[in-house]
């Protein structure tokens, strides 16, 4: 995905927020590494791996 | 009295409850400490005087016909701006929140409850998403061992960081979500305390992040941090993720022997430091070993996608907590904060559960690594503080940010939720902080607490007074 196609999709996703214009330059960066970050995690082996239980019904 | 104000939270509590000092006597000399130094420092955001001292004057009411209501009588403890305090706003280091909380929340009615005296509300990296410490709103807290270059006092609790280290509080509460408690105290050459997740309660603490934030102390000693600890943890049912595990006696823990304890030494942190970090490990370890600890090697092979995983679970979880206000008030938020947030809106359900799978296998090596030994030991920070300006830094040879570069080897440890207790450890050779950290087993900050006391008993880098608040 190009720079300029990130930022149409970030305007899009952030339209209900009033954002000054500047942030999506900063935004974008930060975007691309996290995601690339998070890319990584396709490298573990999770296959039998389920998250934590997030819901408790009681303590 | 003088040097009341380097006196510890224990140390405060002995010499109030023989009568040695009265609780009126400590406050005073607290605030008469925060009005000469704070101005510049900007710690405190709020400073509770008239209330203090009322508070204090009780106590020492109570003191005087023999009665001490708990073992933090008239100890004054200041909080991060994130812990509700009756009758007053819980700002997130902003200036939109406004409105009084409604009731304390349950770690300062803990407080309370053990006698403490609750000084102020502390200075933070707005709403505590930072590991730098910067505040725009209300200037950022001045690094006291740096008495000429503004450096970073780290964050998100710098306030914590900066009073403790200053002699401005004898404790401070700090949350951790990243290593929010312990960047400021690896920066501040004080003692950080991260609990086990779970172990203290988060009810009426503004969140970043739930599955992730860990609320705790800051203090000049580990012997410190286990009596506000004692006085804090323990199940609240306003806390979903508190446990029910009993709460044991964490100040009477510290007197059982270190001798025998197996320690691994995380050795793929120690070599990613600079070589000033990685020598004060070295010096470390081998004050550990005199102590009759055993050291050995250990990895931690998921460490890597701390990265990766921390920014799967905490953007969208901070997101979702701040949504709401920023479709009010994007452009109230300091613009760093505000765009790391919307980030948070880039991140698909999947990552999210992607996520929160990795922190499973994560929490399971880490356990597999502490089966064979009782705790492991790290630096804390890669290096030391950076100046407040710094945009890069260099470790070794390599450039990072240093949002990077200072949550490198604490994140890992939120994701598992296993208890951390950064320590000092040494100082580089332009006097800044050096810190390492030790990481127990589940629930375990007895045996984390002992060794970090045990270490700062055999050393004096505790000590050391920092030029910008002699």
């Amino acid at each position: 995905m190009t720079k300029d196609t990130l930022e149409r999709m970030a305007r899009e996703i952030g339209a209900d927020l009033p954002l000054p214009a500047e942030d999506w330059a900063a935004v974008v960066g930060q975007v691309q590494r996290i995601l690339e970050a998070v890319r990584s995690l396709d490298e573990l082996p999770l296959d039998a791996v389920e998250p934590a239980p997030i819901y408790r019904i009681n303590p | 009295m003088s040097g009341l104000h380097w006196l510890g939270v224990l140390d405060l509590a002995r010499a109030i409850a023989t009568r040695v000092v009265s609780p009126v006597e400590v406050v005073e000399a607290y605030l008469k400490r925060i009005e000469a130094l704070d101005g510049r420092l900007k710690s405190y955001l709020t400073v509770f005087g008239d209330a203090a001292l009322e508070t204090a004057r009780a106590a020492e009411t109570q003191v005087t016909v023999g009665r001490v209501l708990g073992p933090l009588h008239g100890v004054p403890v200041a909080v991060k701006d994130l812990y509700a305090v009756k009758g007053t706003p819980t700002t997130g280091g902003t200036r939109f929140l406004t409105e009084p909380a409604a009731k304390d929340c349950t770690v300062v009615a803990r407080l309370r409850a053990a006698g403490a005296i609750i000084l102020g509300k502390l200075n933070l990296h707005e709403f505590a998403y930072g590991p730098e410490g910067i505040n725009l709103h209300y200037g950022t807290s001045w690094n006291p061992w740096d008495a000429e270059t503004p450096r970073m006092p780290g964050g998100s609790s710098s306030g914590s960081g900066v009073a403790v280290a200053a002699g401005l509080a004898p404790a401070g509460m700090g949350s951790d979500t990243g290593g929010s408690i312990r960047i400021p105290a690896a920066c501040c050459g004080t003692v950080g305390l991260k609990p086990t997740y779970g172990r203290v309660s988060r009810a009426g603490v503004l969140p970043l992040s739930w599955s992730l934030d860990h609320a705790g102390p800051l203090t000049r000693s580990a012997a410190d941090a286990a009596a506000i600890l004692s006085a804090t943890a323990g199940y609240d049912s306003a806390d979903p993720s508190s446990s029910v595990l009993p709460v044991p006696n964490y100040v009477a823990g510290l007197a059982a022997p270190v001798k025998g304890l197996r320690i691994g030494l995380v050795r793929g942190y120690v070599e990613q430091a600079d070589p000033e970090v990685q020598a004060a490990i070295a010096a470390a370890a081998t004050v550990l070993e005199g102590l009759g600890c055993s050291l050995r090697e250990a990895a931690i092979p998921t460490a890597r996608y701390a990265v990766g995983a921390s920014a799967a679970v905490l953007a969208p979880e901070a997101m979702a907590y701040h949504e709401p206000l920023l479709r009010r008030r994007a452009r109230e938020y300091a613009p760093d904060v505000r765009q790391r947030l919307v980030v948070g809106r880039f991140l698909t359900a999947t990552d999210y559960v992607k996520g929160q799978r990795t922190r499973t296998l994560m929490r399971d090596d880490v356990n597999a690594v502490l089966g064979s030994v009782d705790c492991l030991l790290a630096p804390t920070l890669p290096i030391p503080a950076p100046p407040v300006t710094a945009t890069e830094v260099r470790i070794g040879g390599r450039r990072e940010t240093p949002r990077s570069a200072l949550t490198m080897f604490t994140r890992l440890f939120n994701l598992t939720g296993h208890p951390v207790v950064a320590v000092p450890c040494g100082f580089s050779p332009e006097g800044l902080p050096l810190s390492l950290q030790l990481v127990g087993r589940p629930f375990d900050e007895v045996t984390i607490l002992r060794l970090a006391q045990a270490y700062q008993d055999a050393t004096e880098w505790h000590r050391r007074r920092p030029p910008g608040a002699p």
